[in-house]
């Protein structure tokens, strides 16, 4: 697997990007997988080139973290791994255990070191925007703990852009350190950051990290256990154009005798402003699927075909309570 | 009519802004008025309490400046009005002549004063984002029109956030003026500002004012005579569920005895994120119907039901070059009327 810049840092990163909400207790979520079925799948990512993992203290309140880093650990040397983790979302009831207050970013990534065993984080993430803390304080902390070895590198995810924009002025303004990722979701049936967000990622050069290429399994053609399971997006994708653009895919995928996975994949792979696709995997086979697909090029005629019929959609994030289909019940029929 | 405060600003301007990209020359665009016509309009927006006129040096090429600014000068003293002026789209074939460049801008102001026969505006705005000109060359430009006294405050109008962002950084990373206002289009048929600008002016207290808000006369039951002929829009409105909601605009105003232009403009004039809606006219009557609007306070429940229906579109600027109706069903949508 090849070996990338991270945006405009000095940081090289796999090609590829693991992430590792899947990993931790079934306990959490059903769809997760325990430490004796996830230790085969880290091993089998290792094998294949992947180095960087994307974890968050939020999967399975803390689990995945200390299982997936202490598998990684023992199969190479810390230093040979880019380790990302996040903060925001509630540990715990306490109202300081969430957010990105000064005081939960500092005991958030001490917690975080623990259960990972290691004395450093390559990214560390602010899982969202959180509109009850200043913006300074935030920098400040973080800054604070990137000053004190303790992480490399600062990441973003799931905000708006001119929240990110805000973020990264203040932290200049101050003489902070700024922010060099933005993970953001990003598959054929979900590209609303085009609008905004990449196009500032590129001017900035941030390297921007795409979750979700295969938009819940809708794209792989099979929606499996979590997004039968998973109320989150199944409302939301779906509807004629999601279904339509599936079948583009599907058709895609005939032709090319893969699979309608690695269609989807190929052509989130083949988007300039994606730094780093991140990829789950439930099993080895898929995430051996989800690699394979690297070695797929699409030819331009395809990505045209696949790129063209995508239509606005609700933005997902924290800040947008109820994201609906494109097509409202009361207009059914009308159009 | 009521005034407001402008954003964060001290300034105070009439709660309805007048737009006047339909005053200058007819040799302009077809649906443009001609002096004479364009008189008694704005003397009519004048007798009903608007100071707040809306300018481009590129509306009619010039001859809306001179002809809107040499009208209402003659009505009220200069200082009683609040004139806003653009600068960004291509005066002439000069490829200087266009942009946010510092030696367009610089061009630009004094030629504007020089037709508007002022010596000063009160905001100047740049019409749109220049990709080719620094953000750093641009915005001290407009500091230094700004310290020079022709311009009093800044404004800008139809760009993304994050572009708009960078401009207000720029200028105060480097003690500049930033803008204290944004222009962008917004009505029940075109609300996409919701999704970043409108929060980002919110939380930094600009004033968003907004064109369009009758969306080319779709709202106001009337594809007009400009909406015929301009093909700027022609692709753009009209699909399935914006003839849904203009539905709905019919129904209210029918209840309420008035007509849909009334109603599709009071929902903008609830909008707290909206300070200064921009409406143009075509007549003096037109001009009494929009003011008229001020007046009708639509109940929350009627406000939800116009709320509710609107779903994400394309954005319209000049960075998306052919925006298209949404799709809503199982084949595209045609526009049809």
């Amino acid at each position: 697997m090849e070996t990338i810049s991270f945006g405009r840092t000095g940081l090289k990163v796999s090609q590829l990007c693991f992430g590792t909400m899947t990993i931790g207790s079934s306990e959490w979520k059903p769809w997760v997988l325990d430490e004796a079925d996830a230790r085969p799948l880290l091993e089998r990512c290792l094998d294949l080139g992947i180095t960087f993992f994307d974890m968050a203290n939020w999967y399975s309140i803390g689990e995945s973290e200390r299982i997936v880093t202490k598998a990684l650990t023992t199969m190479v040397p810390r230093d040979r791994l880019v380790l990302a983790t996040k903060a925001l979302y509630a540990m715990s009831d306490d109202p300081n255990d969430r957010g990105l207050s000064r005081k939960h970013l500092l005991s958030s990534v001490d917690a975080s070191l623990r259960r990972m065993g290691t004395d450093y984080i390559d990214l560390f993430v602010i899982h969202a925007y959180d509109p009850g803390t200043p913006i300074e304080e935030t920098m400040e902390a973080l800054h604070d703990i990137i000053r004190s070895g303790k992480v490399r590198y600062l990441g973003a995810s799931t905000m708006f852009a001119w929240q990110f924009e805000q973020m990264n002025h203040v932290a200049r303004k101050n003489g902070w350190t700024s922010f060099v990722n933005m993970q953001c979701q990003y598959s054929l049936l979900y590209r609303e950051e085009e609008r905004e967000m990449l196009p500032y990622c590129r001017d900035q050069g941030i390297a921007v990290t795409g979750f979700s290429p295969l938009a819940r399994g809708w794209l792989s053609g099979s929606k499996k256990c979590r997004s039968q399971t998973d109320a989150f997006f199944a409302e939301f994708y779906g509807d004629a154009l999601d279904r339509e653009i599936c079948a583009r895919v599907e058709t895609i995928a005939t032709e090319r005798d893969a699979t309608m996975a690695e269609v989807a994949l190929a052509w989130v792979y083949a988007k300039e402003a994606i730094c780093c696709p991140i990829i789950g995997a439930s099993s080895v086979s898929q995430l051996e699927t989800n690699v394979k697909a690297l070695d797929l090029e699409l030819t331009p005629a395809e990505i045209q075909t696949l790129d063209e019929l995508y239509r606005p959609r609700d933005v997902i994030n924290d800040h947008v309570p109820n994201p609906m289909p494109r097509l409202l019940e009361s207009s059914d029929g009308t159009g | 009519m009521e005034t407001v405060a402008f954003g964060r600003t001290g300034l105070k301007v009439s709660k309805l802004c007048f737009g006047t990209m339909t005053l200058g020359s007819s040799e302009w665009k077809p649906w443009a008025l001609d002096e004479r016509d364009a008189r008694p309009i704005l003397k009519r927006a004048l007798d009903l309490g608007i100071t707040f006129f809306d300018m481009a040096d590129w509306y009619s090429a010039g001859i809306g400046e001179t002809i809107v600014a040499s009208a209402l000068t003659s009505m009220v003293p200069r200082d009683r009005l609040v004139l806003t002026t653009k600068a960004y789209y291509a005066m002439s074939d000069d490829p200087n002549d266009q942009g946010l460049s510092r030696k367009h801008l610089l061009s630009s102001i004094d030629s504007s004063l020089s037709r508007m026969g002022t010596d000063y505006v009160d905001i100047f705005m740049v019409h749109a984002f220049d990709p080719d000109t620094p953000i750093e060359e641009t915005m001290e430009a407009l500091h230094d029109i700004v310290r020079s006294g022709k311009a009093r405050y800044l404004g800008a109008s139809t760009m993304f956030a994050w572009q708009f962002a960078q401009m207000n950084h720029v200028a105060r990373e480097n003690g500049w003026t930033p803008f204290v206002n944004m222009q962008c289009q917004y009505s029940l048929l075109y609300r996409e500002m919701e999704r970043e600008m409108l929060p980002y002016c919110r939380d930094q207290g600009i004033a968003v004012t907004c064109f369009s808000p009758l969306a080319r006369g779709w709202l106001a039951g009337s594809q007009d005579r400009r909406s015929q002929t301009d093909s700027m829009f022609a692709n753009n409105y009209g699909d399935a569920l914006d003839r849904e909601i203009c539905a709905k605009v019919r129904t209210i105003a029918t209840e309420r005895g008035t007509t849909m232009a009334e109603v599709a403009l009071a929902w903008v004039c609830s909008r707290e994120s909206i300070c200064c809606p921009i409406m143009g006219a075509g007549s003096a009557s037109q001009v009494e119907t929009n003011i008229k609007a001020l007046g009708l306070e639509l109940t929350p429940a009627e406000i939800e039901a116009l709320d509710r229906l609107y779903r994400p579109r394309d954005v319209i600027n000049d960075y998306v070059p052919d925006p298209m109706p949404r799709h809503l069903g199982g084949v595209l949508t045609a526009v049809e009327e």
